[in-house]
Parts: C-alpha cells; structure tokens; sequence
C-alpha cells in the first residue's frame, strides 16, 4: 500500500500487539508494521502485501493463539515465503516443544515473553538497514 | 510298740518318703515344665510381637507411598498450572515492559517538542492539531481487525490524494490510528501547513503515550486478576483443610482463569451454570475434581472442539456438574477401568493413572457420584454433590 517494507505481527492479544507495534516503530521508524489478529488474517494480509508489492521483511508470530498454532504457521510460512525471516513469541516454559521447533529450523529467533528492548533489537538486527524517505 | 507296731510303722516311714519324694520330683517336673511352657509363650509373644510389628511397618510404608503418590499426582497438576499461569502473566508483563519503555522515550521528546511546534502554528491550526490529539486520546485506538484497518486507511489515502495532502500514506496512517473516521476541512487545513508531518508524528506521539498506559493499566489488572486466581484457588475456603460454604461456579471460573492459555487454543467454551451451586465441602479437594476433569477435556481434544461446563441443581438438595467434551469418545475397552488406580492411558510420564480415581475418592467423601457417559464426540463426566456433605463438620 505505501511501497515501505513492512514487518508483520500476528497475535491475538490485542496488549501484544499494540506494545510490540509501538516499539518497533520507535525502533525503526523506516519499517510498517501491520497486525494480525489471527493466522487466517495472516494470510489474507500476507497476500495483500504481497499483490501490493510490498516487501515482508519478518513475520512476528505468537505461539499459543485459536485455531492454529504460531509453530504450525510459521511452517507454512516457510515453504509460501521462504524468504520472510520467521521470529515466535512464546511465553511458554515448555522446553519439549521449544527443542522441536530448534530442531526442525522453523524460527530465526526466539521471543521469550516478557521479551526486553534488547530482544526486540536483536530481531530487527535480522533486517538490514533500509533507508527511510 | 510291739515288732508288728515298728514294722507297720517304718513301712509307713518308707512309703511316705517315697511319697515324698514322688511329689518333690513331680513339683521340678512340674515347675520344669512350668518354666519352659513360660519359656515358649514369651518367646511365641516376642515373635508374635516382632511379626506385628513388620506388618505395621508394612502398613505405614504402604500408607506412606499412597500419600506420596497422591502428592505425585498434586504435585503433577501443580506442574501443568505452573505452566499455563507462567504463559499468563508473561503476556501482560511482555506488553507492560514494552510499553513502559515506549512511554519514557516518547514523553521526554513530545514534551519537548510540542510546545516548540504548537508555537509556530497559526492560531486555528493549532486549535485543529489541539483537536486531533483531544480526538486520539477519546478514540479506543486502532481498528479491531488490520483488515477493517487496512480498508479505512486505503479510503483516507484516496481522499487525502484528491485533496493534495503531501505524503497521503503517511497521513492517513497517522489518522486512522487517531481513531479520525471522516476527514474535516480543518483536518485539510492542518495537513497542508509546512509542519504537518512533524505534528502528525506529535500528535502520534502524544496519543501512544496515553494509550501505552492504557495498555500498562489493562495489562496489570489482567496480571492481578491472574494472582487473585491463584490465591482462591489454593485458598477457595478461607483456611486450609476445612470445610466451608461456596458457589462451585465462582470456583470454576477461577480454574478456567487459570488455564485460560490451554483453552484459548482453538477450544470453544460455553459455560452453562443454571445455578450457582453452594454447596458445603473442602472446596479445596472439590478444585481438584474440577481441574482434573477440566485437563483430562481439554487433552481428549487436542487441536481444538466445544467444552461444556454446565451446573444445575436436580433438586434442592444436590448440586450437578457436568464436563462435557467433543473429543473422540472413551473405548469400550478402556471404560471399565476409568476410575481404577494407576490406570492411565496417557504416556509414560504425561499421567499417573491416579488422577480420576483421586477424584472419585474425593467426590464420594462428599457423600456425592462421578459418573460418565461417553460416545465418540460427546463424553460428559458427571459430579453430583448433595448441597450439605455427608458426615462434614458444620458450625
């Protein structure tokens, strides 16, 4: 829609969103960032993008969200869009499932929750700089 | 004495010491044996003594590993609610973090810079940008959906295009995150001034910090109601171990709040209380039943179905709770042995095989039933609990 790369988030929880939206934009104010409630309005806007023209540069995605799991989208992800870096929000403790998504290389980075500054910046350390208008 | 006398005599002398001396032996046989009979019936008691004594061990050991593996089990579930109130309050905390940082950085460079750029305005469009923040700051925020959100901006980049907005995406960005549904000639105005893409970055500004304490006040209620939870959960009657009166509805709702995170996960819920369901018992073991019958639903349904929980009052001395699943159904084969101890279908290590038949010990020492009815789709188990326990103390 505005040409600018843009980085995707897609959780339900709607406090997620709207902190981690505002802190990327603080971080990299040259980068989109649009929402997702859900996998299914993932895709929708990952198409839309896409016919737009538009570069997705990292897709952001919980874990624990209705229907779909964040694991099982970003798999899907991979193999639609390869090239999109794949980060998941997790704030499980649950290691088992954590070695899994390791093992299958399905994530260029783990999001702990309650993530810190300092993770957010090692996610956009995923994207070269780009230069803003 | 005459010969015969002495005669008679000595014999009687004779047989008497015979006499004599029979008795003398038979009293050291007889206290011969006396002693040895005492000898064996404190060493039968000894032993019996010592046998009984193995046997209470026994019995203390078996006791032991029974309260050990009900622990076991508690301390299993304790492990999976660990888990789900771990999930829940990393969320509000992950956005509270977040957005505490956003609000120290953005104040320290809109205060600064508001008063500098509001100065250089013309009067009424300084009124206009006055406005737009008074209107971001009312607004609930960005559309619910980034569709709904993609549409309106794509609508205001169009006009704002006709109209000769330099930057229309910009612009319209900024105005629908404002919560601006319809553009007004002084929003025009405003956006055609030299300043208008530094006070729409203000203005953005100013509203995020407003709506990331928003968001700080919301997370932290979510966070504290997950506490509260917690707290009448482990403590649902006051003290520990006793018995009290309370709703079994208040109760399941503070379960459910706890395992919101293994809920949310494409299950649908409907809560069907028809009554509240008082009733007199140790509402701490009864969260037990509760969680355990919430756990085994949610498990019968991985990926997702339609959870049940429906409580009514039969009549107005009992109380029914009804866990209702649409997972796949127990197997004939499996449903004789639901409630025996250490039967489990579960993986090594995912279940003890304790857990329903803990529940059935809990719910019968309320003088209540567990029952279940089970068809592939539909599997309802059924705690009926008389309103006043049997046999529990009552003030």
């Amino acid at each position: 829609m505005s040409g600018k790369p843009s980085i995707v988030l897609v959780d339900d929880e709607r406090i997620i969103v709207d902190s981690l939206r505002l802190q990327i934009r603080r971080l990299r104010g040259e980068l989109e960032v649009e929402c997702a409630g859900s996998v299914s309005e993932a895709w929708e806007l990952l198409e839309e993008l896409h016919a737009d023209g538009s570069t997705v540069l990292v897709v952001i995605s919980d874990w624990l969200m209705p229907v779909t799991r964040g694991d099982a989208f970003l798999d899907e992800l991979k193999s639609k869009f390869p090239g999109i870096k794949r980060v998941l929000l997790t704030g499980q403790a649950d290691e088992e499932a954590l070695r899994r998504v390791r093992d299958r290389d399905l994530v260029d980075l783990m999001l702990h929750k309650p993530w810190s500054e300092q993770d957010i910046r090692d996610v956009m350390a995923l994207v070269p700089p780009c230069d803003g208008p | 004495m005459s010969d015969d006398g002495l005669t008679a005599l000595s014999k009687r002398v004779r047989f008497l010491e015979r006499e004599l001396r029979y008795s003398h032996e038979a009293r050291v046989r007889l206290e011969d044996l006396n002693e040895r009979n005492q000898l064996i019936r404190s060493r039968s008691n000894d032993e019996l003594n010592q046998k009984n004594a193995e046997l209470e061990a026994a019995l203390e050991r078996l006791v032991r590993a029974q309260v050990q593996l009900v622990q076991s089990e508690k301390m299993a579930s304790l492990g999976q609610l660990v888990a789900s109130v771990a999930h829940e309050l990393n969320t509000p905390l992950g956005a509270i973090r977040a957005s505490a940082g956003s609000v120290r950085d953005l104040v320290v460079e809109s205060v600064t810079r508001l008063p500098t750029v509001l100065a250089r305005l013309e009067p009424g469009r300084r009124e206009a940008c006055n406005e737009l923040i008074r209107h971001g700051l009312a607004s609930s925020g960005t559309p619910p959906t980034s569709r709904e959100e993609r549409r309106l901006r794509r609508q205001l980049q169009q006009e704002l295009e006709e109209a000769g907005v330099d930057r229309p995406d910009d612009a319209a960005k900024v105005l629908v995150e404002l919560g601006v549904p319809t553009l007004q000639p002084s929003h025009l105005d405003l956006l055609r001034s030299p300043l208008a893409g530094e006070i729409l970055r203000l203005t953005q500004d100013v509203v995020a910090v407003y709506r990331s304490s928003e968001n700080i006040r919301f997370a932290a209620d979510r966070a504290a109601k997950m506490v509260f939870a917690l707290k009448s959960f482990v403590h649902p009657g006051g003290a520990d171990g006793e018995h009290s009166e309370g709703a079994i509805t208040e109760h399941l709702d503070t379960v459910l709040t706890l395992y919101r995170a293994q809920i949310r996960n494409g299950v649908e819920l409907v809560r069907d209380y028809q009554d509240d369901g008082v009733v007199w018992g140790r509402h701490d073991q009864l969260n037990q039943v509760w969680t355990n019958l919430l756990h085994n639903a949610l498990q019968a349904m991985e990926g997702g179905g339609h959870l049940t929980l429906c409580v009514r009052a039969p009549d107005d001395r009992t109380v029914q709770v009804d866990v209702t699943d649409s997972g796949p159904g127990i197997p004939p084969a499996v449903q004789p042995r639901v409630f025996e101890p250490f039967f489990t279908t579960k993986a090594v290590g995912e279940g003890s095989g304790l857990g329903l038949s803990i529940c059935l010990d809990i719910v019968t020492g309320h003088g209540g039933s567990l029952t279940f009815e089970t068809r592939p789709g539909r599997t309802t188990f059924s705690v009926v609990l008389p309103r006043s326990a049997v046999g529990a103390p009552r003030p």
